[in-house]
């Protein structure tokens, strides 16, 4: 196990959320203006900036109880969403609804990632409001601690 | 002088006899206990590493001689840890498979290994359920049942 495998998992798993939008591994970004090619590419669904992306804001490591060959260690993962803000289609409640299966799924579904980790733990979001690239949109942030032993 | 190995050589006795007859309980680990926990610990990965028993030695009571002999006093713990499966009825589960160590040790005890460590006499003290563990994040696939045995076996030897 590993970061990197953990990331891949929990990728995988935000994919099979419907309507979830373009999942990245990472935080990405880009110089090109909306609506230009590469911009849709990395960040459009069905014509709207719906994109998510996995990042790691910290590690920590803990010795083994009565064994100092293993660790626990724990990823403080983010998981930042960008939806476009659209008044005339009710945006908000839809982007709320996405967030909130997105919530129960990791609540509620495999805590081991497909086996990438042990555990995880409950997430927590807190939502506002951003501009992403020079678009205004409604912004999630999904923390959630993961736990592998090494 | 008394014998000051004998609790090491009477433990070491046990787990061999535990290990040669609890593969029934699938333990994937049937030793001395690693450290000196004052009570139960989370296995840090309890999928692989339970189910378990760790033997604990915590009294070594020497008397002096007796009818030109030494009478040792060795009081043993053994702690039992079992994963949890969400929807099972965990106590029962944990107390059948204490029976089956209990019984073990105390019902047809003849064990061969420990009379040749000096054990003369062997009785339980007490069960012990204690309060599962949990992981921290408490997720109901890891949370581990725990009962303890105690037991204190007399060793009498020439002074």
């Amino acid at each position: 196990m590993s970061y990197d495998a953990i990331r891949d998992a929990l990728k995988t798993r935000l994919e099979a959320v419907d309507d979830i939008g373009v999942v990245h591994s990472y935080q990405r970004w880009t110089a090109e203006a909306p609506n230009l090619p590469g911009f849709n590419t990395l960040f459009k669904s069905d014509g709207r900036l719906n994109t998510w992306m996995i990042s790691r804001v910290g590690e920590l490591s803990r010795k083994a109880p009565g064994d100092d060959s293993r660790y626990a260690v724990r990823h403080t993962l983010q998981v930042l969403a960008f939806y476009a803000i659209d008044d005339s289609a009710a945006s908000e409640e839809v982007f709320q609804d996405l967030v909130s299966d997105v919530l129960a799924d990791l609540r509620a579904g495999d805590r081991t990632l497909g086996g990438a980790c042990l555990t995880h733990s409950a997430p927590e979001a807190t939502l506002d409001y951003a501009d992403f690239c020079g678009v205004t949109c409604h912004r999630a942030e999904i923390s959630l601690v993961v736990e592998e032993i090494v | 002088m008394p014998n000051t190995s004998r609790g090491l050589a009477v433990g070491n006795a046990l787990v061999t006899f535990a290990t040669a007859n609890l593969s029934g309980l699938g333990l994937v680990y049937c030793d001395w206990q690693k450290g000196m926990a004052p009570g139960p610990v989370y296995p840090i990965d309890p999928v692989s590493d339970c189910p378990r028993l760790e033997l604990r030695l915590y009294v070594e009571e020497i008397d002096a001689a007796v009818a030109r002999s030494t009478r040792t006093l060795l009081k043993f713990g053994w702690w039992y840890y079992r994963l949890q499966t969400p929807g099972q009825d965990h106590q029962k589960l944990l107390r059948t498979d204490l029976e089956t160590i209990v019984n073990l040790f105390f019902g047809n005890f003849n064990p061969l290994q420990l009379e040749l460590a000096g054990a003369n006499f062997t009785r339980p003290a007490q069960t012990v359920i204690h309060d599962d563990l949990r992981h921290e994040f408490d997720d109901p696939t890891l949370r581990v049942s725990v009962g303890e045995i105690l037991m204190e076996i007399a060793c009498i030897g020439q002074a």
